[in-house]
């Protein structure tokens, strides 16, 4: 069972996530759109830590199957997860509990290799279920570079920025201070 | 953030209202099933027009119409994006494009309606009752509520910002990214403490107490729902073996 404030913490960030799906830019050539939402992610890891950070995103997952608009874009319904950017969404929990697990506060270096692991595997899930599905359900013979170039290569400069964003805030006064306020709420 | 009105619920005592919210759900989901089954222009019309009697009849017709707009830009871009695909020669025939919007109006539009006329409350019940363990249900429907909350919080950060002197609108690509910063980090500091708040709340009122949970109101499923779910069920078993047994292109469900 969980505590209350573990309950409303990972459901806040899960709202975060969403909320973050509809800051949106979509891309040509590629079905996946740049959104906020690995901002959320980095920062409910950093401010959450592995376990809860892991929770609000699986949260965040299960809303948007259950049919509410969180997806990128407005998108809803199950069939997201079986489609194209489906696999970036399934990696977005394990992502969230490694990165959580690896960064730690006044580590920068580990932070941000944290923050990096948390892209890669979202990249590896993603891209993974991209090629799979161009290969099987659509026939179009899709190498693995050219899903690279469709599902990676694109995304490379805005999650570099939005990993300092994330890294830049969670130093911030005011995070760090909720971060301690946690801590204590933990210990 | 239009949208997001169409998906906050409307109290009403319609007869769509009154309805078990399982089977609205299951009514919901034979949409996005159906406009997925189909990508002819034609049978999306059809699913996207069938739903304007539903709306009228839950009497939310218009937070429905206002779902629409908010979901408008998007439709475009999608619209857009195909055509732009068939450009660049992905053999579609024309009408795809169109037809591929009114797919992503279906499927959304669907879950609008299905938020429009279902309490949080009875939504809550009927994820409770088809035995989702408590802890989940109550977090999914604390970060259903949410969300709309949030997106209000970030409407009156950006005002009080904007009141100190932020400019938001100016500027190159990464200025106006960079300036996005005194809006997220208010931001996430006002939500952990509202979360905070609402965790003194809640163990105010005895979460986390270990006893087993009981409920004040129980759904029942009257003959009507029985009705409605037969009907509903004959409905998208024939859609979906006109599919199978209709002449038409390869299957592709995305």
């Amino acid at each position: 069972m969980l505590k209350a404030y573990e309950t409303s913490l990972a459901s806040v960030f899960a709202a975060l996530t969403a909320l973050g799906a509809y800051v949106y830019i979509p891309l040509p050539l590629t079905p996946i759109p740049v959104t906020l939402q690995t901002f959320f992610i980095y920062l409910s890891a950093l401010i959450l830590g592995g376990r809860l950070a892991a929770l609000s995103q699986a949260l965040y997952v299960l809303l948007g199957c259950l049919g509410l608009p969180v997806f990128a874009g407005g998108k809803a319904g199950i069939g997201v997860l079986f489609g194209p950017t489906g696999g970036y969404l399934a990696a977005f929990i394990p992502a969230a509990y490694v990165a959580g697990r690896v960064c730690k506060a006044g580590r920068p270096l580990r932070t941000l290799t944290g923050l990096t692991t948390a892209t890669i595997i979202i990249y590896a899930g993603g891209t993974l279920q991209l090629w799979i599905l161009m290969n099987t359900i659509y026939g179009e013979g899709l190498g693995f570079m050219e899903a690279l170039t469709l599902g990676v290569l694109p995304f490379i400069p805005g999650d570099t920025l939005k990993i300092f964003l994330a890294f830049l805030a969670s130093k911030s006064r005011s995070i760090e201070s909720l971060r301690v306020r946690l801590s204590n709420l933990q210990g | 953030m239009m949208a997001c009105k169409g998906f906050i619920f409307k109290k009403g005592e319609t007869s769509l209202h009154r309805l078990d919210p399982r089977v609205k759900f299951l009514i919901s989901l034979s949409f996005v099933v159906c406009s997925l089954l189909y990508e002819e222009l034609l049978v999306l019309a059809i699913l996207a027009l069938a739903m304007v009697p539903l709306a009228l009849k839950g009497g939310v017709f218009r937070e429905w119409l206002s779902a629409l707009k908010g979901l408008s830009f998007l439709a475009l871009l999608i619209f857009a994006i195909n055509l732009a695909f068939i450009f660049f020669g992905s053999g579609k025939p024309w009408d795809f494009p169109v037809a591929m919007a009114l797919r992503f109006i279906v499927v959304v539009s669907a879950f609008s309606l299905f938020f429009l006329v279902t309490s949080p409350d009875e939504f809550g019940l009927a994820l409770q009752q088809s035995r989702i363990p408590f802890d989940v249900v109550f977090a999914l429907t604390m970060a259903f509520r949410f969300v709309p909350v949030l997106a209000l919080e970030v409407q009156s950060i950006a005002d009080a910002q904007r009141s100190k002197g932020l400019e938001l609108d100016s500027g190159n690509f990464l200025m106006r990214v960079k300036r996005r910063i005194p809006l997220l980090i208010p931001l996430i500091v006002s939500s952990v403490k509202r979360s905070l708040e609402i965790a003194e709340a809640m163990e105010a009122r005895g979460y986390g107490s270990g006893r087993p949970r009981t409920s004040m109101y129980k759904l029942n499923f009257k003959r009507v729902d029985l009705a409605v779910t037969l009907l509903t069920l004959t409905l998208l078993t024939l859609t979906v073996l006109l599919r199978l047994y209709l002449p038409t292109p390869a299957f592709k469900p995305f």
